[in-house]
């Protein structure tokens, strides 16, 4: 496989990390902006951030396997390789910090036992930028090369 | 009109676009509509996507009294509105990916199967890698187009497809063919990709962990762990089933196009060129063919590589880390064909040193062509060997 197909595989895992990731955002400020109109949460914001939790109990659990030299999925390593460039976050302690505290937020958030989940929206950002990020990068590099072809 | 509804309508055009192109190929053949069914599908998805978008800024719009005249202050609002342009990012980038690089594809499909200039190869190339897959028990259809570097375009349409490249200006060389069994083997890897993951994976991952350095920072590791996960180990399932499927012809092929004058390279995309050909030497070893002695294949690539490069001693590259990659890729699920056909390929070798065209099948054939070292003009062959292989196509 060339470099540049390579690239685009790369692209596709990094996309699937960051629409998690941006999804469980969405959810998360409609539900901010529905609770201070004192509105209840509707049923597609709570599936939005039950989402988003699920994406950092992956990693959550990524890290864990990782310790104990298991499997790590596709989606979870991207995440954990985008996060490792540029050192966008400090350590694997504060790594491991963040996704139990941003975990416990948005469960709390949903159950309506905290406002806003300002840990986990900050972290599930960074993820989905980064992600993103990234994910440009790499589509950026596919060219339509079909007049070479025909 | 809000100017992000004209964005949807935009995308929403390209979707449509790709629908027409669809529902306007004539007759598709077997192969086509093993891409079309599914693209459809991921059409269809892609729709929906859009109109979720929509509706979600519809939702946005309304929650938060947007005017185009004037911005947001409120910041759950201004961070929701980050969060649907993100979200129509990625909508635009799957397909980028997923559409403009395929739908060109179909054209070209269908023009390099009907050119009286393209057409003879292209049938021989469909024809050829049919055989390789069925030997390597890879199931399905794939699309081969001429006209890029001999690649593997993987796409996600929910099922993943992948499309097979061989490079036009070596199209009248009929063993260069060999090449794209690395490229099926990325197709088998894909197919296979669970059960890797599971299994190969994080026992190279342990190796890894268990080689660093004192005081290497989490995140080199992390980087580490990323490129042997999502590329290397890839490239050496796509390299093992390739000399398993081929054999030797593989590898004389594949170090024409690797040498050059890094084999030590580090790449986050491949490996270094010296480690692949190492660990395809040590796969054919393993496989003990008669009539050949594979050292001479390693001792031909040191010359070279050992001469102009001296070797890494890079954590990423650790022996022990690459000694479990090649026991974990070479003893699991890929499957070896080469001694099927071994003896077909020794014959038709003698056939071709004599300047007979070859009356093996086609794979033995060219594997027998790839491995040909004698020098002499195989042009006379090839064309005869078109002739032979193409004369049953329909597009004739």
């Amino acid at each position: 496989m060339t470099r540049q197909w390579q690239l685009m595989r790369d692209a596709q895992t990094f996309l699937d990390a960051s629409k998690l990731a941006n999804d469980a955002l969405i959810g998360i400020h409609f539900a901010e902006i529905a609770r201070q109109k004192g509105q209840p949460l509707g049923k597609a914001q709570i599936d939005k951030i039950d989402k988003g939790i699920k994406l950092l109990d992956v990693m959550s659990q990524a890290l864990e396997a990782r310790e104990k030299q298991e499997a790590i999925t596709p989606e979870a390593l991207s995440v954990l390789y985008v996060l490792s460039q540029g050192r966008k976050v400090s350590s694997q302690v504060a790594l491991k910090k963040m996704l139990k505290d941003s975990i416990t937020e948005l469960q709390d958030f949903k159950n309506g036992k905290l406002d806003e989940p300002e840990e986990a929206e900050e972290f599930l950002e960074i993820i989905a930028n980064s992600t993103s990020e990234e994910a440009s990068k790499a589509t950026s590099k596919v060219h339509i090369f079909m007049a070479e072809a025909r | 009109m809000y100017l992000i509804d004209q964005k949807a309508d935009d995308l929403l055009s390209k979707i449509t676009f790709a629908q027409q192109v669809i529902s306007e190929i004539q007759a598709p053949d077997e192969v086509l509509l093993s891409y079309t069914e599914p693209l459809q599908r991921w059409i269809a998805y892609l729709r929906s996507r859009v109109e979720q978008a929509k509706a979600e800024f519809a939702l946005f719009a309304q929650a938060s009294h947007f005017s185009q005249s004037g911005s947001i202050q409120e910041s759950h609002e201004r961070r929701l509105l980050a969060a649907i342009l993100r979200d129509y990012e990625d909508i635009e980038r799957r397909i980028r990916i997923g559409l403009d690089t395929f739908l060109p594809l179909i054209p070209v499909w269908n023009n390099q199967k009907q050119n009286p200039e393209t057409k003879l190869h292209h049938e021989l190339l469909k024809r050829f890698v049919s055989d390789v897959m069925q030997l390597g028990h890879v199931d399905g259809h794939i699309m081969t187009i001429v006209g890029e570097s001999y690649a593997c375009l993987p796409i996600e349409w929910e099922e993943r497809k992948h499309v097979i490249f061989g490079t036009y200006s070596e199209i009248k060389n009929l063993h260069k063919a060999v090449l794209l069994a690395h490229e099926i083997g990325h197709v088998f890897y894909h197919k296979n990709e669970r059960e890797i993951s599971s299994d190969i994976t994080p026992r190279v991952l342990r190796e890894l962990s268990q080689s660093i350095p004192p005081n290497l920072d989490q995140n080199v590791f992390d980087q580490a762990s990323f490129i042997w996960a999502q590329h290397w180990i890839p490239e050496f399932v796509a390299d093992c089933f390739a000399v398993k499927t081929l054999g030797p012809a593989f590898l004389l092929q594949f170090m024409l196009i690797a040498l050059n004058s890094q084999p030590n390279r580090i790449e986050t995309t491949h490996p270094p060129s010296n480690l692949r050909i190492k660990f395809m030497t040590d796969t054919l070893q393993s496989l003990n063919l008669p009539n050949i002695d594979i050292n001479n294949y390693q001792a031909l690539w040191d010359s070279y590589a050992n001469t102009v490069s001296a070797p890494n001693s890079i954590f990423v590259v650790d022996d022990q880390v690459t000694k479990t990659a090649y026991d974990c890729v070479n003893s699991t699920i890929i499957p070896t064909r080469i001694d099927e056909k071994w003896a077909e390929i020794l014959d038709a070798r003698k056939a071709i040193e004599k300047g007979e065209v070859p009356n093996q099948d086609l794979v033995p054939t060219i594997c027998a062509l790839a491995m040909d070292e004698s020098g002499i003009d195989l042009t006379t062959i090839n064309k005869e060997l078109l002739k032979r292989y193409s004369s049953n196509s329909n597009v004739l």
